[in-house]
C-alpha cells in the first residue's frame, strides 16, 4: 500500500452515524412489526373463515347423504312388503284352487 | 435469530456507522444515505429469521447497503432537485491528517463511475479483500481487481490535477 492509498484509506475513515439514528429505525420498525401483526390476524381471520365455511358444507353433505341412504331404506322395505305381500295372496289362491280340485275329486 | 426490537437495536448501534458510512460515500448526500441506511435495517428487520450467524449479518448489510445506496444515487441522479446536503459540505473528521486533502479525496470517490465507486469503498473505507467485495458485489474476483485498480488510476489522476 503506498501513500495515496493511505491517504485514500484516512480520508474513507467510518462516519459516526446521524444523532438519533439508532431510535429513528427502531421507531420505522414498530409499524412494520403492527403491520406485519394486523397482516397475520387478517389471514387468521379468513383462514378460520374458510375453515368453518368448509366445515358446515361438510356436515351438510353428510345429513344430506344419511338422509337419502334412509328414504333408500325405506322404500326398499315397501318394496319388500309389496313383494311379500303380493307373493302371499298369489299362495293363497293357489291354495284355494288346490282345496278346490281336492273337493272335486272327492265328488267324482 | 429471533425477530425483536430488542435484536434489531444492538444490531443498529452495532453497524450503524459502517452501514451509514458506505451510504454517504456511494449516494454522496448525507439526506440520501441517512434514508438509504434506514431503509437497510429495515429490510433487515424482515429478514432477521434468515440470517444465522454475526458475519452473515454483516456480509448481508454490506451487499444491501451496496445495493439500496446505488439505487438512490441513480434516482437522485434523475432528481437532482432532490439533493441535500453533500459530501463537501460535511464537518471534516478532526483526526484527518490534511482536512482540504481529505475532502477532495472523498470528493472524488463520489464523482467515480458507479462499478469503481462501490469497489473503492467497500477496499478502503472497509478494508475488505478484493474476494471479499467480489462476494459482496456478485460479479468475478478478476473484475473487482481491474475495478479497484481503474478506480485508483483514475483517482490518482484527477488527485495530481486537483491537489497539485
Amino acid at each position: 500500500m503506498d501513500e495515496f492509498e493511505r491517504a485514500l484509506m484516512e480520508a474513507l475513515h467510518r462516519e459516526a452515524a446521524p444523532e438519533g439514528f439508532a431510535e429513528r429505525v427502531v421507531a420505522r420498525a414498530g409499524p412494520v412489526k403492527a403491520g406485519g401483526r394486523i397482516w397475520w390476524k387478517k389471514r387468521a381471520f379468513q383462514w378460520s373463515l374458510a375453515a368453518g365455511l368448509a366445515a358446515t358444507l361438510l356436515a351438510g353433505g353428510l345429513i344430506e347423504h344419511r338422509r337419502e341412504q334412509q328414504i333408500r331404506g325405506e322404500r326398499a322395505r315397501e318394496e319388500l312388503m309389496l313383494a311379500l305381500r303380493i307373493t302371499g295372496v298369489k299362495l293363497h289362491a293357489v291354495q284355494e284352487r288346490l282345496a278346490e280340485m281336492d273337493r272335486e275329486g272327492g265328488k267324482q | 435469530m429471533s425477530t425483536s426490537w430488542r435484536t434489531l437495536e444492538t444490531i443498529v448501534r452495532k453497524h450503524q456507522s459502517m452501514v451509514f458510512s458506505i451510504a454517504l460515500r456511494i449516494t454522496g448526500d448525507w439526506g440520501a444515505a441517512e434514508e438509504a441506511a434506514q431503509d437497510v435495517f429495515l429490510a433487515l428487520y424482515r429478514s432477521l429469521d434468515g440470517l444465522t450467524s454475526e458475519e452473515h449479518v454483516l456480509f448481508w448489510l454490506r451487499k444491501a447497503v451496496v445495493h439500496r445506496a446505488t439505487d438512490y444515487r441513480r434516482r437522485f441522479a434523475r432528481m437532482p432537485e432532490m439533493r441535500g446536503e453533500a459530501v463537501n459540505d460535511l464537518p471534516g473528521n478532526p483526526n484527518d491528517g490534511d482536512p482540504l486533502q481529505t475532502r477532495h479525496l472523498q470528493q472524488l470517490v463520489a464523482c467515480l463511475p458507479e462499478n469503481l465507486r462501490a469497489a473503492i469503498v467497500l477496499r478502503y473505507q472497509e478494508e475488505m479483500m478484493p474476494e471479499e467485495i467480489a462476494q459482496t458485489l456478485e460479479m468475478p474476483v478478476a473484475t473487482v481487481k481491474s475495478n479497484l485498480q481503474r478506480g485508483l488510476d483514475l483517482l490518482r489522476r484527477k488527485a495530481e490535477k486537483v491537489l497539485r
